[in-house]
This record gives C-alpha cells, structure tokens and sequence, in this order.
C-alpha cells in the first residue's frame, strides 16, 4: 500500500507559521473530532496554496454552495479536493460518487458517517505535535481491511 | 428541545459559518462572559483587544472571530439568538457539551444528527418533563419527537 503524503505550509491571519504533514492513505479520507482541531485551519492553508498558484488542490466549503455539484467533481481529474463542512455540502448522490471515483482524492470533514461504507482504516482526526504541526491520526490500521 | 432529524422551517440555521458572518458585526460588541467561556473551552482560546479590534490568541496564533471553530460559532449564536432551530450537525462533541452545560435552558432547539455522542451516558437530558440519561432512549425519544413533528 503506498501512501500519499502532503506536506503544507501556510500562515494564519498574523503571519505565523503553521506546517501540516499529511497522510494519505486512499482516494477518501474523512476526518471528523472535536471542534476547534484545525479543520477548517487546514482547508484555510489549502486556499492559500490554491492562490498561489497550486492547481492541483480544491477547496470545498459553506461558501461554495451552488457552484459544487456532480458535474463539476466529474470534470476533474488527478485532483486533491478537500471539502469542509462535508455533511451540509455532499449530498447522498455526490457521496456515492465519491466513493467510487478513483481520479480524485478526496478529504472531507464529515460528522455523521452512519451509512458512508468506507474501511475503518480511512477514519482520521487531526492532532498536533507542537503548537504548530499537525498532522492526521488514523482510528484504525488493519491490513485486511485496505 | 432537540430534535434528530431535519424538517422545514422557517427559523433553520442549518449552515453556522454563513449565519455568523453575517451576524459577526452586531454579535461582536454584545460578547459576554459565556462566549468568552465557549472561546476558551472550545477552541482554547481567549479573546484580545489589540487597537481597539477584536482578536482570538488561539494555540496557533491571532486571528480575527471569523477563525472561530464552526462549533464554537454555533454556541455563540445559540447564545446571541433565541426560538431559533440550530443545526449542530457540524459540532464536535466538546461543542456541544459546552453548550447543553454553558446555556442549560436555551430558548433556541438544537438539530443533533450525530449517530455516536458518547458523552450522552454522562450526562440526563429533560425531554418533555421526563428525564432520560440512557443515549439508546435518547435517540428514541428525540427521534419520536422528531416523527410527531
């Protein structure tokens, strides 16, 4: 099973730095945890990576309500697309086309998991080593279930 | 009241970050002694005023309010709002803790879709005069109110 790791650095609205490392391990992650974690901390770094000029990176969120639907997830390809706030913006319909879809990767911040069938293995929350280091800790790590 | 499942109307807040920004301006001269206690439990921060502005000191640095955790938005609005249904599907646990143990007799009810709360074995919730403690009749119980809606 190989891994795709990201490394992100950004800054917060004083200009201190922040440096996630992430691991991804398949084409969707769902991260859930407490509130106040670095969730939509993390979508804020990917923005800025995105006005940098990184194409390879999506952004998701509350305030992309009404353009964000299938056609516009099936007219991607080899993109990392984060999406915060996942239960309110991913309906049933574009959920069961994420988890099919193996041109993307997908993250999404998502509370209630009831009926996502996705391995254990892919359930993460963030934690962070120092002030300013995050990265993604997985619930479960069992070979069979990849 | 909490309530399970999802049903129109007309006082929903079912996205917090879109209400709070357009909120933030008159919620900012009005925070009290609660929000500051939501800032601090939540996102384990405290509130600064620097230049006459308002700012977080978060673990990772300043910010403005709009950096709040969209849980801790979500308290603060239950606390600034009133007869008002709040979707609190996108708060964390320690979120809503805050609010049931910070805000004890809300006016506002509360949209609680989370299919695990462990801390609801802690904790007994008054239901229509009846108190329930046990997160299997808590469920039942929210999702019949829910159903009679």
């Amino acid at each position: 099973m190989k891994f795709k790791v990201l490394k992100l650095n950004g800054l917060n609205d004083m200009d201190e730095p922040i440096k996630y490392e992430i691991e991804l391990r398949g084409y969707v992650t769902i991260v859930s945890g407490n509130s106040g974690t670095g969730k939509t901390l993390l979508c804020d770094i990917v923005k800025q990576h995105i006005s940098d000029g990184n194409t390879k990176f999506i952004v998701i969120d509350a305030t992309s309500r009404g353009l964000f639907d299938l056609t516009f997830l099936k007219n991607k390809k080899g993109k990392i697309i984060f999406i915060d706030d996942a239960d309110l913006m991913v309906s049933r319909k574009i959920l069961n086309y994420i988890l099919k879809d193996r041109n993307n990767y997908y993250v999404m911040f998502r509370r209630d998991n009831y009926d996502v069938h996705l391995s254990p293995n892919y359930y993460a929350t963030i934690v962070w080593d120092t002030r300013n280091i995050g990265h993604f800790k997985y619930d479960c790590e069992v070979v069979g279930w990849y | 009241m909490l309530y399970r499942k999802y049903f129109q109307g007309s006082n929903i807040i079912m996205n917090i970050n879109l209400k709070f920004k357009r909120e933030i301006n008159s919620i900012k001269s009005k925070l009290n002694a609660i929000d500051y206690e939501f800032i601090k439990r939540i996102d384990n921060a405290e509130v600064k005023i620097i230049d006459d502005r308002l700012y977080i000191s978060t673990p990772h640095g300043l910010a403005g309010l709009n950096k709040l955790s969209t849980g801790c938005k979500a308290c603060i609005l239950a606390n600034h709002l009133n007869n008002k249904l709040i979707n609190l599907t996108l708060c964390g646990e320690n979120a809503i803790i805050s609010l049931f143990e910070l805000i004890p007799n809300s006016s506002n009810s509360f949209l609680l879709t989370h299919n695990e709360f462990q801390p609801a074995n802690r904790y007994s919730f008054n239901l229509n005069n009846s108190v329930t403690g046990n997160l299997f009749n808590l469920w039942d119980t929210i999702a019949l109110e829910g159903e009679r809606r």
